[in-house]
């Protein structure tokens, strides 16, 4: 791919994010990178040294319009055409039955991982349009895909990102494509918090927890944070450019749609 | 590109069309590739324009219903570029007949090849891997037909489904091999499939000029055109690729957003 093109990365201090990062900076892109963490400066910095490309971040709460206008007036500054959207960030929560709900949390977890990514989309698009066109990229799950017991506000979030694609995907055709990304287990602190989390709620050992959970694995283990971060790169490249409204299943196996 | 030996793929099917862009692109990235087809003419100028090119390509003439024809395709393949790394089974077609006249002929004929040719392929091409202990990767080609039925090709639709769940299937087996199973489901394609379907259209009269049933059933394609075998190839050299490691078992849509589920 010819000329300088920029892509906007959220939760970029997330294991996945990171993997992203690296990516992306390590074949060309330049980035704005933004997480509500601290840390998001030195990735910035590490990868921009270590790859010598345009890395500039950017800590903010996208859940609140200034937090996304701080990212997209970030990118309107380098004058780099932004040509992909990695909406990556997202929150899980403490396993609750459906008649003990915390309804603060279920708002949270909504509004980091749905709605904060169409207050993303709202922002990005006119900078997407600017640019002649380009692609977002939308992270699921398979919990989007069949909802599991206790979770239900992350299921409902994820289910609702697929949907917020195909929405999206519809209406920004031809020039920009709407794809997502659904993992399975993804071997991050998140993904052991839920088994420590889930355990507790069953009254099982942690152990005997992952070996339910991995055993519904065709694969056998986890992905590799890198392995979710080759489905970005690979829906940011001129290789997907047929794909509109798809959705990736970097799963292992363990379910089929 | 590096001196590591990529090893071959097997690509049936692969005289024209999609098969033929696959050929080409995975040629090119450095794979020793296997043109498995029914045509012996295509398919050997297909091996010799690819060798043209400075890729490494041979013909073997193949009939996917055939187990003996798809073993020596793979025998084939080990010997000429020491082992198997992947086999795409592309090789289907289309006949369309209106649904209250779809003949058990027409039924047995589309399964045969477009189904158990699909299920040969993969049983064949993970033998030689697991004995060679190569952890290699297994490529179904589906179709928008798999998730949406068509009242004028039903023996085709249910053959492209059949091809979803045997990639579920195989995924499920051969993942303690560390062979990966995944599918591609292409829209609308300008190959010579879709040539010979819309001539067949307007003889059953479902569209009276050419190109007429090809144009209504692309009316809403939200990428707003239909798609060429380049568009399709980027896909399946990611299937292929290690960047797809942890991908099995699916069948990813590139079909411009026909359909979004």
């Amino acid at each position: 791919m010819s000329g300088a093109r920029l892509a906007i990365l959220t939760g970029a201090a997330g294991h996945i994010g990171r993997a992203t990062v690296e990516k992306f900076a390590a074949t060309g892109w330049s980035l704005v990178i933004t997480d509500v963490s601290a840390a998001v400066d030195e990735i910035a910095s590490t990868a921009a040294g270590k790859h010598g490309t345009t890395v500039i971040g950017v800590q903010a709460d996208i859940a609140a319009e200034e937090g996304v206008m701080e990212v997209t007036a970030a990118a309107e500054g380098t004058g780099v055409p932004v040509t992909f959207l990695g909406l990556i960030a997202g929150i899980n929560h403490e396993a609750a039955p459906v008649d003990q709900i915390d309804m603060n949390v279920w708002d949270r977890v909504l509004s980091i991982n749905l709605r904060a990514n169409v207050l993303m989309m709202k922002h990005c698009v006119p900078l997407l349009r600017k640019s002649g066109g380009g692609a977002i990229a939308t992270t699921s799950s398979w919990w989007g895909r069949a909802a599991h017991p206790y979770f239900s506000a992350y299921c409902a979030s994820k289910a609702g990102v697929i949907a917020l694609t195909q929405s999206a995907a519809g209406e920004l055709a031809p020039h920009i494509r709407v794809n997502s990304v659904a993992p399975g287990n993804v071997g991050t602190p998140m993904h052991y918090d839920a088994l420590e989390v889930e355990a507790r709620e069953r009254r099982i050992p942690v152990a005997e927890m992952q070996e339910i959970e991995w055993a519904k694995i065709p694969l056998g283990r986890p992905a590799e944070p890198a392995e979710i971060a080759a489905a970005f790169h690979f829906l940011a490249s001129p290789e997907s450019s047929y794909l509109t409204g798809a959705v990736l299943d970097v799963n292992g196996g363990c379910g089929f749609y | 590109m590096s001196s590591e030996n990529l090893g071959g793929v097997i690509i049936t099917g692969s005289a024209r069309g999609i098969g033929r862009a696959i050929a080409d692109h995975l040629a090119q990235t450095g794979y020793g590739i296997v043109i498995a087809d029914l045509d012996e003419s295509a398919g050997t100028r297909a091996a010799a324009e690819i060798q043209k090119a400075g890729g490494n390509a041979l013909f073997r003439h193949v009939n996917v219903a055939d187990r003996k024809s798809v073993a020596a395709a793979v025998m084939a393949c080990e010997e000429a570029f020491g082992f198997i790394h992947a086999i795409v089974n592309n090789a289907g077609f289309n006949r369309p007949q209106h649904f209250l006249e779809t003949t058990e002929d027409n039924w047995n004929k589309i399964m045969t090849i477009n189904g158990l040719g699909v299920l040969i392929g993969m049983q064949e091409a993970a033998k030689a891997m697991i004995a060679a202990g190569h952890k290699g990767k297994i490529v179904n080609t589906a179709s928008i037909a798999s998730r949406s039925g068509d009242a004028e090709w039903v023996p085709y639709c249910a053959s492209k489904a059949a091809v979803v769940s045997m990639t579920q299937a195989g995924a499920k087996a051969l993942a303690q091999h560390g062979i990966n199973v995944n599918a591609f489901a292409p829209g609308v394609v300008q190959t010579d499939l879709w040539t010979q379907l819309d001539k067949d259209l307007m003889d059953m009269g479902i569209s009276s000029r050419p190109g007429e049933a090809m144009q209504n059933f692309s009316q809403n394609i939200p990428l707003g055109r239909t798609s060429t075998p380049q568009d399709v190839v980027g896909t399946v050299a990611f299937l292929i690729s290690p960047a797809s490691n942890y991908m099995t078992g699916q069948c990813l849509m590139i079909d411009g957003g026909m359909i979004m589920q």
